[in-house]
């Protein structure tokens, strides 16, 4: 399998009142397709912006200052995210891409029910698919009805299977768009709609909640928690994009509704066959639901392998540091010494130094680079002990 | 060993009010009928996810809220309990059962006895970015206890507060500071600083890490594991997270929708849990341990409404093991063997 | 300190604050120097009256003795004006003043305690804002109802102006506050502060208002400049301060017959309209700028956390 993403050497910088905020720095990631790629740390290590600079989110005062995102848009290779326009970038986010956010009552628009919500991105990203489905309609239509009624509305009708014919044929086709603007003749296109709200139904129910018909007329208010974050999967999902970018989805859930959301996302993966890349600071759900892992700190990378590898031979001292934290049943739960460094004057050389328990002098000099010590599993460090004696140069 | 804080058939509704006059049409039943016994030097964990009322139950203990009935005992000899249950069967003697109540029974405090039971119990929030004052210096909010209870001024309160800050890790001159300029991890040390300033004996504390990361939680942990042991503490500990209650409390309570479902031992709810809802705890968190995935419980549906719980006992609807006489009837705490594991199940496991 | 530093870095981005302060600034200096720059002549005692140098109704144009010209009845425009301005700062800042300590007593006491005291209290205000505001000015100031204090602080001339504004006032800002407290109430520090033992005083007045003044500060300065357009709403109406006082408004009523002057020099006499209008509109619109460069401070403040 190839790769689908492939995010080079980014460096991500705000600048603010305080100061300039080295909000990444380096940061190199690869994810095949198919595969969950975890991403874990603590607050502040830039593992959400990460997820914003793939979708070109992030908001200013923050800045790419350099680096280059390759995706795989289609089969002729990797094209580079950040040389779109955004007129591209709104096409892909959605359809292509899509995110689903890790505080459901936030991400969800209050005054619009979830029929809405869901039917939005449909509307924006699938209108041949509509389309498609309104002139089977009509045609329908046209051969079963008959009577007076159907006769009035027959040309009714022709006007509408003309502008649906060049939706399908061409979803930004200028004559729908005029139509839409204007008051009574945008009645014309209510069957896109009514399409958009049959495929939410049918989404609402891909992501099992019950009651679907009921739910998709309901406001994000009168959901659960577990039950909104359903259906912003679906949201997401609604297009079946290649790739899905889930940023902390179960943080506020409870653990039980946990289970079920991350049963629910394995099984979706499968299904169609997409590649995601999971944002978490919970250590124990990367180790349930991905493939491979990457450790960020403070704005870096600091250690990527296969989840196997990296819960069983954690080589970055951050790694070890954070496994030991972690409460286990029968083991109580260690610190690591220190605060988390400063974004606006991060220590020199590596991040880590200050708290790290092997560091030597180049620690305090040298950003170290990603080396991969052991097939397939990369770590950022200048004295982690390793399998090959680690690189302590 | 004596039970320092214990509470008797507590209840704390919350009224439905409906219409155009406000009439209760029902209640919210977050606290139903519980029976909490926390002993002296106790690390006590609370364990249960959200809406199943323990976040009510630990305020409704400080008087944070109001019970809607039972009673709340701090400190009460045994036989001065007995006797307020006896008199609360009878009819007769009601002048006793008052008086006794307002002396010892703090769902019956007002006034004054609720203002001197703050200096004895207090309590450590969730969020840390919200339990602070933004608008207070970091010294005035942990000195505030000092003032509002006239304990000390000039000098002497601006000394204790430098040392308070220095139990928990801070610096004198971090005082001077604002909320806004802390990290999490050190604003939850600023209020478990304020929660000590008076020198409780009984602090209470709902999800204190829960909105912190996990080395920061770590860090936390082993502050309170210190605080306990240097000051002779006893914590009712909240949390979601049955890992964490695992690792670090000496007893803990499993509720589910307003009601104890298991007590015990750490270790004895983790590994042999007795009733289906511990066990699906246990079973669904997860663990940092990639090759133990397979084959875990996914509990289907979701929590009900606490204003309108399933009959009979709350956990059948979700529960695979539920008969006719879970549908019917509630089953109540029963006492393993030794009498230290305590579970309400009609067909509790192991 | 460092607050303040950062209120001047926002102040720099926002060019329009830096226009409205250096507005109100100018007022003052004006205001404190008055004496200095339009002193009174010898022997004149009532320094709030303007004086006279003639009977002549019509107005004469600016001159070397009279530099802004004279308006109806020879009455200086510039001594009018530039003690016009004192006039103007004591009913703006004493009915806001006034307005702000009703509106934070009375909110605070219905957004804290809730219950039936809110609905009293709410109902009160109902019955108040039910009036149109400007009739119920004109009603008070015709009445000639006197309140003491206002007589003391602002001189008998304009107290009864500054009681019909602030009667009109005062309901919104309880609102207002109200409100802000309604929302701040539920904060989780206020829980803490209760459990530590805080009194009701206490909460209020450090916890609770100190996080929820600020819109209600920014209203009050937007205010300032409204309620000073009022009253002189009001003057020109003759309700106002009486002839020939010191007074914005009491000038424009002055010129009420002279707006158009005689055909063929229909602008003959703009400076008894267009002097103290322009007053006027420098004063309101440097309050206003001041408010929205408050309200751009404040607001990115209160979100950062």
């Amino acid at each position: 399998m190839g790769k689908v993403l492939s995010i080079r050497d980014l460096t991500v910088r705000f600048y603010t009142y305080e100061g300039i905020v080295h909000a990444l720095e380096n940061v190199n990631i690869d994810i095949d397709e198919q595969e969950t790629f975890g991403l874990v740390g603590e607050t502040g290590c830039g593992k959400t912006l990460t997820a914003l600079s793939i979708l070109r989110l992030i908001p200013p005062p923050g800045r790419i200052e350099s680096g280059s995102i390759l995706f795989r848009l289609d089969n002729n290779g990797l094209t580079d995210l950040l040389t779109l326009t955004e007129d591209d970038m709104q096409d892909i986010r959605g359809r292509t891409i899509s995110m689903v956010f890790q505080e459901p009552s936030a991400a969800l628009n209050p005054v619009f029910t979830i029929g809405d919500q869901i039917a939005e991105v449909i509307l924006l990203h699938q209108k041949h698919k509509l389309a498609e489905k309104a002139l089977k309609t009509i045609e329908e239509l046209k051969l079963t009805r008959q009577g007076i009624r159907a006769q009035l509305a027959n040309p009714i009708w022709s006007v509408e299977q003309l502008l649906f014919r060049r939706l399908q044929n061409n979803p930004d086709s200028i004559w729908p768009r005029i139509v839409r603007r204007i008051p009574i003749a945008r009645r014309l296109l209510w069957r896109l709609r009514d399409e958009a709200d049959r495929m939410a139904i049918a989404s609402l129910k891909e992501v099992e909640i019950p009651d679907a018909d009921r739910v998709v007329q309901q406001y994000p208010h009168q959901l659960s928690g577990g039950m909104k974050q359903r259906a912003m999967i679906a949201a997401a999902l609604a297009c079946s994009p290649k790739f899905l970018i889930a940023d902390e989805p179960t943080t506020s859930l409870d653990v039980t509704i946990q289970a079920q959301i991350m049963e629910l996302i394995r099984r979706l993966k499968a299904e169609w066959q997409s590649s995601v890349l999971y944002i978490t600071h919970d250590l124990a759900v990367a180790a349930e639901l991905c493939d491979r892992v990457g450790v960020m700190y403070a704005g870096t990378l600091c250690e990527v392998a296969s989840v196997d590898d990296i819960f069983s031979n954690p080589l970055h001292p951050y790694t070890r540091a954070l496994m030991a934290a972690v409460p286990r049943p029968g083991k109580k739960p260690e610190g690591i010494s220190g605060f988390i460094a400063d974004p606006i004057n991060p220590p020199p050389g590596c991040r880590f130094h200050p708290r790290c328990h092997s560091s030597i002098e180049i620690c305090t000099k040298e950003l170290p680079e990603m080396q991969e010590l052991a097939p397939g599993h990369f770590v950022a460090c200048h004295n982690c002990l390793g399998e090959e004696g680690g690189s302590s140069s | 060993m004596e039970a320092l804080v214990e509470t008797k058939n507590l209840q704390t509704y919350f009224p439905i009010l409906k219409g155009f006059l406000r009439r209760p049409v029902g209640a919210v039943r977050a606290v139903d009928n519980v029976n909490l016994t926390v002993t002296t030097g106790q690390w006590m964990g609370l364990v249960g996810e959200s809406g199943c009322g323990k976040t009510t139950l630990g305020k409704t203990i400080l008087r944070l809220l109001r019970p809607t009935s039972g009673h709340i005992y701090y400190h009460t000899p045994p036989d001065v309990k007995d006797e307020i249950e006896s008199l609360e069967q009878s009819t007769d003697n009601r002048g006793r059962l008052r008086e006794l109540r307002q002396r010892y029974d703090i769902a019956a405090f007002t006034g004054r006895q609720l203002k001197s039971l703050r200096r004895e119990m207090q309590l450590v929030h969730q969020d840390p970015y919200t339990s602070l004052n933004p608008r207070m210096k970091v010294r005035d909010i942990v000195g505030e206890p000092l003032a509002v209870h006239k304990l000390m001024r000039g000098k002497e309160a601006r000394d204790r507060v430098a040392e308070i800050l220095q139990m928990v890790g801070l610096t004198e001159r971090q005082g001077n500071r604002y909320p806004h300029e802390f990290s999490g991890g050190q604003r939850q040390r600023i209020a478990i600083a304020r929660a000590l300033a008076t020198n409780p004996h009984f602090i209470v504390f709902d999800e204190p890490t829960s909105a912190l990361d996990v080395s920061v939680q770590a860090q936390i942990l082993l502050l309170l594991e210190r605080l306990k042991s240097d000051y002779d503490l006893t914590y009712l500990y909240i949390t979601h997270n049955l890992t964490v209650a695992e690792s670090v409390c000496d007893r803990i309570t499993v509720m589910y929708l307003g009601k104890f479902v298991e007590i015990g031992k750490p270790a004895d709810i983790f590994y042999t849990p007795r009733h289906p809802y511990s066990q699906a705890l246990v079973l669904t968190t997860p663990i940092p341990d990639p090759k133990r995935r397979r084959g875990r419980l996914i509990l289907p549906g979701e929590v009900p409404s606490p204003a309108n719980p399933p009959p009979g006992c709350r956990f059948h609807p979700r529960c695979t093991r539920s008969t006719d006489e879970c549908r019917q009837s509630e089953p109540q705490l029963t006492a393993s063997q030794d009498g230290e594991h305590w579970v309400a199940c009609w067909h509790p496991l192991n | 300190m460092r607050g303040l530093r950062y209120f001047f870095y926002q102040l720099r981005r926002n060019p329009l604050s830096i226009i409205g302060i250096t507005i109100i600034l100018l007022f003052i200096f004006i205001a404190i120097l008055a004496p200095v720059i339009a002193p009174p002549p010898e022997g004149h005692t009532r320094t709030y009256q303007i004086p006279r140098s003639g009977y002549s109704p019509t107005p004469t144009p600016p001159s070397e003795e009279h530099p802004f010209g004279t308006t109806e009845g020879q009455y200086d425009i510039l001594y009018g004006v530039i003690w016009g301005t004192r006039s103007a700062f004591k009913v703006g800042l004493t009915v806001i003043g006034t307005v702000l300590v009703i509106g934070i007593t009375l909110g605070s006491i219905a957004g804290y305690f809730g219950g039936l005291v809110d609905e009293v209290i709410m109902r009160i205000t109902d019955i108040f804002m039910a009036f149109p505001m400007l009739i119920l000015a004109m009603a008070i100031a015709i009445s000639n109802i006197k309140f003491p204090l206002f007589t003391f602080l602002v001189g008998p001339e304009l107290d009864n102006v500054v009681l019909a504004l602030a009667i009109v006032s005062w309901p919104a800002y309880t609102r207002l506050i109200r409100g802000d407290i309604l929302a701040v109430r539920e904060e989780d520090y206020i829980e803490a502060t209760r459990g530590i033992g805080s009194s009701h005083l206490r909460i209020i007045t450090r916890h609770i208002l100190p996080n929820s003044i600020y819109p209600t500060l920014v209203m009050a300065s937007l205010d300032i400049g409204a309620v000073v357009l009022t009253a002189a709403a009001l003057s020109f109406l003759g309700l106002g301060a009486p002839e020939g006082y010191a007074d914005w408004g009491q000038l424009i009523s002055f010129s009420r017959n002279w707006i158009v002057g005689p055909p063929g020099n229909t602008m003959a006499y703009w400076y008894t309209v267009t002097i103290p209008g322009l007053f006027i509109l420098f004063f309101v619109l440097g309050w206003n700028l001041l408010g929205d460069a408050f309200r751009d401070i404040l607001d990115p403040r209160l979100g950062k956390r």
